[in-house]
C-alpha cells in the first residue's frame, strides 16, 4: 500500500478525516512509531507542523535555512531571551537539522530512573534490542577519528594534552561526504534522519503524512480522546491565513517534542499530576571561541564527531560534555554578545575560529530541576528557565575547563561570549574568568536538546506518562518523545528517544487493535 | 538570528507598551527617520528608523566590511518578522520605541534625548548601558536587537567572501560565489 504526502492547505476546509492512529510529530519519536504502525497495517495519519523539504530545497544558507527547517523561524528563545533554542520544525523534525551524533542512554542514566522514578523497564537489558534496531537501521556507526574535522581536533588534541577523557562519536549516515552542512538539511541524502528512514518505510506502508499542520487541541471525553483539532499553517505565512480540519482516530500520540507536545497538552486542559510542563530540561551549552594559527575551516567537516565525558559525572555538582559545533558564519557570529568594532575584528578571522562547546546536564538533582514550558495569553508557548547556584557554578567551572581546553588544543588566544568579552591570552589569564558573572542575560547560552516536560513515572501520583508511555487518566493518548524523559541524558538524545519510540510500538498497537 | 523577546520583558505585553509610548509626546517628533527601502512587513516607519539606528552601531562596518545599513539588515529582519509569528513584532516593536523613548532616558540615565538623534559614541554608550543593566527588560532587549542584526548580517552571502568562507557551492555543484 502507497501512501501520500499531503499539504494541509490543500486540505478542504473543516474536513474531518478518520484513521487507526493519529501520530502529532514526524521528528525522531513520531516517525519511528509511525513508521512501526503502518507496518502493523494500520492505518495511520501523521502530522507535522512543519514543511516538506528533500535535498532539493537545501540551498544551505543560513539565511534561508534557518526560519525553513526550524521552530519560530529559528528565533526560538526562552521567554527573557536568555537561552536561544535552536528546535528542528519540518518533516522529519531535529533528525533533519541535528548534527548526526548518536549515543545510546548511559547505564548510570538508567540506573538513576529505576532508583528514583521506577522505571525498571527501561534497563540496559531490555532496551538493548531497541537500540539495536535502529542502529541497524539509521546505519548508526563511529565516525573514524581521522576524519575528525580541525575543530573537532583541536578538542581532541587538548583533551588528550590535558589527560582527559575523549572518544570519537557515533553517527546516523551512510555515504557521508563529510561536508559540514548538516545543520542546514543534508545536502547528500546521506544523514539518515527520519526524512529518509522511517518516514519512507511508513509512507510504503500506507501512511497519510500531512505537513503544515498544526495541532492545536486534543478533544476528550471522560478518559477518552475523541478528535484533534488542526489548522494550517505554512511556514511562509500569518498563522491565522489558513483554515483547519479534524482528525478522529482510536489512538493518539503527542510527538511533538519537549516543548511542542506539553503545550498541546495544556491548550487541551490535560495534566495529570499538574506535571505538564514541568522540569523542562535543555543541557544548557555555553561556549568558548577561540583563534588559532592555522586554519580550522569549522564550516568543513563532520560538524561533531569528538567529545570528552570528562566531567559529565561531577557527583552532587552539575556535570557537562565537551562537544564542538559547526562554523557557518552566522551560527559562529550568533554566540557574540559584544558588537561593533570588537565583533567584526574577531569574525574577521573566521577562517581560524575554532569553537569548544560544554552541555550541562540538568534535572539530575532537586538543584538543577529545569524550567516551564507554559501557555501565554496571546497562545504562543513560553519557555522559562530559571538560573540556580548549582548551575551558575557548573557555567563558571565549565568556562575554566573549556579554556584549558583551547589552550591545550594550540588556540592563541580565546575570548568569552560576555557583553564585553574577557580576552585570554594563554592558560595564564584562565583564572580571571572567575571575576565574570555567570547565568541568564550574563552571557551567550544555548540549548540544541529539549528534553522533559511530560515526565515518565511508574508511580501514578509522580508523572505525566507512566512506563507505557499513556498519559495518567486518558486510555488512548500516548506521549512518545524527548519530553517523557525524566532527566537529561548527559548526551545527546536523539537515539534514546529512537529507541523509547521503537520499544513503544507494540504498545501503541495494541491499544489501537484493543480500542 | 536568535530574536530573544517574549514578555521577556518581565512586564507583559501591557507594561512594555506603557513604557514604550510614554513620553511618545516628547520623542515622536524627534525620531531621526530612515526611509525603508522596502515595503515594511512588520515594523513601523518609526520602530523602523530605531532599528536601522541600532543595526549600524552592532555591526557598523569599516574599510573592509559594509555596514549593516549597507546589506539591508533592518529591511530584512522587518521581513523575516513579517513572516513570524505577530506577536513577535509587536514585542520587537515595543523594545525599539523604548529604547527610543527620551523621557525613560531622561528619567533613568539622565539623558533627554532620543537614541536616534544621539551621535555614534552616545549610541554606544547607551548599548552598553542596556547590555549590562540592572533590569532585565533592557538586557532582554539589548540581547534580542543584537542578536537579531547581528545573526542578519553575517549571514548575507556578501561577507562570505570577505571572512574566507567558500559558501556550500561545493556542495551544491555551483563553482561561483555570488
Amino acid at each position: 500500500m502507497s501512501g501520500q504526502i499531503i499539504a494541509a492547505e490543500t486540505l478542504t476546509d473543516g474536513v474531518t478525516l478518520t484513521c487507526d492512529v493519529c501520530v502529532v510529530g514526524s521528528g525522531a519519536g513520531g516517525a519511528t512509531v509511525a513508521a512501526g504502525l503502518c507496518e502493523a497495517g494500520l492505518d495511520v495519519i501523521l502530522l507535522e507542523e512543519g514543511g516538506y523539504h528533500t535535498r532539493r530545497d537545501f540551498d544551505l544558507q543560513e539565511q534561508n535555512a534557518y526560519p525553513m527547517l526550524y521552530q519560530e523561524r529559528g528565533l526560538r528563545a526562552t521567554d527573557d531571551g536568555a537561552i536561544t533554542i535552536l528546535q528542528g520544525r519540518n518533516v522529519g523534525g531535529g533528525t533533519t537539522i541535528n548534527w548526526t551524533t548518536c549515543y545510546r542512554t548511559p547505564a548510570r542514566i538508567l540506573r538513576h530512573w529505576a532508583d528514583r522514578y521506577g522505571l525498571e523497564d527501561l534497563s540496559e537489558e531490555k532496551l538493548l534490542p531497541h537500540f539495536e534496531a535502529m542502529e541497524a537501521r539509521l546505519n548508526i556507526q563511529e565516525w573514524p577519528e581521522e576524519l575528525a574535522n580541525e575543530n573537532n581536533r583541536r578538542l581532541l588534541e587538548g583533551c588528550r594534552a590535558l589527560g582527559y577523557q575523549v572518544h570519537a562519536v557515533k553517527r546516523n549516515v551512510r555515504g557521508c561526504a563529510n561536508s559540514g552542512y548538516c545543520g542546514l538539511g543534508c545536502p547528500h541524502d546521506a544523514k539518515q534522519g527520519m526524512l529518509l528512514t522511517t518516514i519512507p518505510d511508513a509512507l510504503g506502508a500506507g501512511l497519510r503524512l500531512i505537513h503544515h499542520a498544526q495541532a492545536v487541541r486534543l478533544n476528550a471525553e471522560g478518559a477518552k480522546i475523541t478528535s484533534l483539532n488542526a489548522r494550517v499553517k505554512r511556514p511562509d505565512a500569518q498563522p491565522d491565513a489558513g483554515g483547519g480540519f479534524t482528525v478522529k482516530a482510536k489512538v493518539f500520540v503527542c510527538s511533538g517534542g519537549a516543548i511542542n507536545s506539553p503545550a498541546l497538552l495544556l491548550r487541551s486542559e490535560i495534566n495529570p499530576n499538574v506535571l505538564v510542563g514541568r522540569n523542562t530540561l535543555l543541557h544548557p551549552v555555553v561556549a568558548m571561541p577561540a583563534i588559532y594559527e592555522q586554519p580550522i575551516e569549522g564550516w568543513s567537516g563532520a560538524p561533531q564527531s569528538i567529545a570528552s565525558h570528562q566531567f559529565v559525572d561531577r557527583g552532587p555538582a552539575m556535570g557537562f560534555f565537551m562537544e564542538a559545533p559547526p562554523l557557518q558564519p552566522m551560527l559562529a557570529a550568533s554566540g557574540f554578545y559584544g558588537f561593533g568594532k570588537m565583533q567584526i575584528d574577531f569574525l574577521s578571522q573566521l577562517r581560524h575560529v575554532g569553537v569548544m562547546l560544554a552541555i550541562c546536564v540538568d534535572g539530575l538533582s532537586e538543584s538543577t530541576p529545569g524550567g516551564t514550558v507554559t501557555l501565554r495569553r496571546d497562545g504562543r508557548i513560553g519557555v522559562s528557565y530559571p538560573t540556580t547556584p548549582a548551575l551558575e557554578e557548573c557555567f563558571t567551572f565549565a568556562h575554566e575547563i573549556l579554556a584549558r581546553t583551547t589552550f591545550a588544543g594550540g588556540a592563541k588566544r580565546a575570548v568569552t561570549l560576555h557583553p564585553s568579552p574577557l580576552e585570554l591570552r594563554g592558560p595564564q589569564d584562565v583564572p580571571s574568568l572567575k571575576e565574570r558573572r555567570y547565568g541568564p542575560l550574563a552571557h551567550s547560552i544555548f540549548t540544541a536538546h529539549q528534553m522533559g516536560g511530560c515526565r515518565m513515572s511508574a508511580d501514578p501520583k509522580d508523572g505525566v506518562v507512566g512506563t507505557d508511555h499513556r498519559v495518567r487518566g486518558q486510555d488512548n493518548l500516548f506521549v512518545i518523545d524527548g519530553s517523557v524523559l525524566p532527566t537529561a541524558l548527559g548526551v545527546n538524545p536523539s537515539h534514546t528517544i529512537y529507541a523509547l519510540a521503537h520499544r513503544a510500538r507494540p504498545l501503541v498497537i495494541d491499544a489501537a487493535r484493543g480500542a | 538570528m536568535k530574536l530573544s523577546r517574549r514578555s521577556a520583558l518581565g512586564l507583559g505585553l501591557g507594561g512594555l507598551a506603557a513604557l514604550s509610548i510614554g513620553g511618545i509626546g516628547v520623542s515622536l517628533s524627534r525620531t531621526a527617520p530612515r526611509s525603508p527601502r522596502a515595503p515594511l512587513q512588520a515594523l513601523d516607519e518609526r520602530q523602523f528608523a530605531v532599528l536601522a539606528a541600532v543595526a549600524d552601531r552592532i555591526v557598523p562596518g569599516d574599510h573592509r566590511f559594509p555596514s549593516a545599513w549597507d546589506l539591508w539588515v533592518p529591511e530584512k529582519i522587518d521581513a523575516n518578522l513579517g513572516k513570524a509569528e505577530p506577536g513577535l513584532a509587536v514585542e520587537l516593536g515595543m523594545g525599539l520605541l523604548l529604547l527610543e523613548n527620551a523621557v525613560a532616558a531622561l528619567l533613568l540615565d539622565g539623558r533627554p534625548a532620543t537614541f536616534t538623534r544621539l551621535d555614534a559614541e552616545a549610541q554606544d554608550e547607551t548599548l552598553k548601558r542596556w547590555q549590562s543593566s540592572s533590569l532585565t527588560l533592557r538586557r532582554t532587549i539589548y540581547k534580542a536587537l543584537n542578536g537579531l542584526c547581528t545573526a542578519t548580517y553575517w549571514s548575507s552571502p556578501e561577507i562570505w567572501r570577505l571572512v574566507g568562507y567558500p559558501g556550500p557551492g561545493a556542495h551544491l555543484g555551483v563553482k561561483e560565489l555570488p
